[in-house]
């Protein structure tokens, strides 16, 4: 799974449903999560927590524009590319941090992504878990 | 209430431990000492009982004092109202299950509670079976049985289900728990397999060096990162197959076994037998009603 280290800008809840604005980087993210009680740290607001998403729900956009629903952008240079036969494994360098993406093979050689190049990372708000920082 | 503050110096293979235990918990918990084989848990279990005479200490249940040194306090095993439950059932051979729960009656017991608890376990129609005709599961059920002839206040449970299958455990540590609350008790098991210790107790003690090292709910001793999802689930790795630059682990979680996608990251440093914590969002399962 793909861990960065983050900073719990706001919360809004509406029940168990929480939304946390959290800064990771220079990239701003929002996720989704079931808050119970018992996960306190998701109460301190500047409190540092890790960002924990799978590797195999991070989209990936290339000269990326146009409306989109997804908040999280987080924007790289391709550090490396690993192609297999059905998936490829795309490295991405984000500041101190890599992020990696899994995605088919197919998209990887219709985008015809190559070392080196510009890519936005895209994870869904409620494919982002929270953990406390420790 | 049940305070334990026992000292016992023990003699082992391989060197000389202290054990110093102090751990208290309220009438109706299921709790568990756990920790790695040799750290002394039976010997707390012993002490309870009134098997082994602590060096020094006090313990007392619901307020009645029975053990202290300090007093010279020092109830017999038949006079503590506790039920054992040994890993190797220690039932006798040359006894049917009823006698084997008969023989635990005192003068004064109603002996219609044998019949009773042989059906509570589900042994009817074994009654005037010998051990020896019966599965290790059965077994170990009547010796549950038999430790509840005499209405124990706390029933002791030492590795009870650790010489059973994998199923057969499940299926028993269901009746535990359904027994516990059926007959109002206080239990204490000692295990070192964290998921029993998940399905059954709310309360652990984990023994390490002679002591208490950390005491909690499972989950707050078990679950060292907490994470802000709703889904977790503790299993073993069976089998790791790579499939392109990724891994496929088979994981037995409870009774299923499940085949989960782990990058090489996640796979690294795990191996067959490896316990592992699964986590997932509440965003994620897909929800299908079962038709009955």
């Amino acid at each position: 799974m793909n861990r960065l280290k983050g900073k719990i800008l706001a919360i809004q809840r509406s029940g168990e449903l929480v939304r946390a604005d959290i800064e990771c980087a220079d990239t701003m993210l929002t996720a989704f999560v079931m808050g119970s009680a018992q996960e306190g740290f998701l109460e301190k607001e500047g409190s540092e927590v890790w960002v924990l998403f799978k590797e195999s729900e991070v989209a990936l956009a290339k000269d990326f524009s146009g409306q989109i629903s997804l908040r999280n952008r987080f924007e790289g240079r391709i550090e490396s590319i690993e192609r297999a036969e059905l998936l490829a494994q795309i490295v991405i360098r984000y500041g101190e941090d890599t992020i990696i993406s899994i995605i088919s093979r197919r998209a990887c050689d219709a985008m015809e992504l190559k070392t080196g190049e510009s890519v936005t990372a895209l994870v869904k708000a409620n494919e982002i878990t929270l953990m406390e920082y420790s | 209430m049940v305070e334990i503050d026992a000292s016992k110096r023990l003699h082992s293979a391989e060197d000389d431990i202290k054990l110093r235990v102090s751990a208290s918990f309220k009438r109706g918990d299921f709790v568990a000492f756990f920790g790695a084989s040799g750290a002394g848990k039976t010997t707390i279990l012993r002490m309870i009982a009134g098997l082994l005479r602590p060096d020094s200490g006090r313990i007392a249940v619901d307020g009645e004092v029975w053990f202290d040194s300090r007093e010279r306090v020092d109830l017999p095993p038949q006079k503590r109202e506790v039920g054992f439950v040994f890993q190797d059932y220690a039932l006798f051979p040359n006894m049917s299950v009823e006698e084997n729960l008969r023989f635990a009656l005192q003068k004064g017991d109603n002996p219609s509670i044998v019949d009773e608890l042989i059906e509570t376990v589900g042994l009817g129609a074994f009654a005037s079976r010998y051990p020896s005709a019966l599965s290790g599961g059965q077994r170990q059920r009547v010796a549950m049985a038999r430790a509840l002839v005499r209405r124990p206040k706390i029933l002791l449970l030492d590795e009870p289900l650790s010489a059973l299958d994998h199923t057969m455990r499940s299926k028993l540590q269901e009746e535990l728990a359904d027994i516990h609350r059926r007959f109002g008790l206080t239990t204490v098991l000692v295990s070192h397999d964290p998921s029993e210790i998940f399905r059954l107790c709310n309360y652990v003690f984990k023994i390490e060096g002679g002591s208490v090292k950390k005491e909690g709910s499972p989950s707050e001793l078990f679950v060292k990162e907490r994470i802000g999802s709703s889904f977790k689930f503790t299993g073993e790795v069976l089998s790791i197959e790579r499939c392109e630059m990724v891994y496929l682990l088979s994981v037995a979680i409870g009774t299923q076994i499940v085949k989960i996608m782990a990058t090489k990251k996640e796979r690294e440093g795990l191996k067959i037998g490896s316990r592992i914590q699964i986590v997932s969002k509440a965003f994620h399962p897909m929800i299908f009603k079962i038709e009955s």
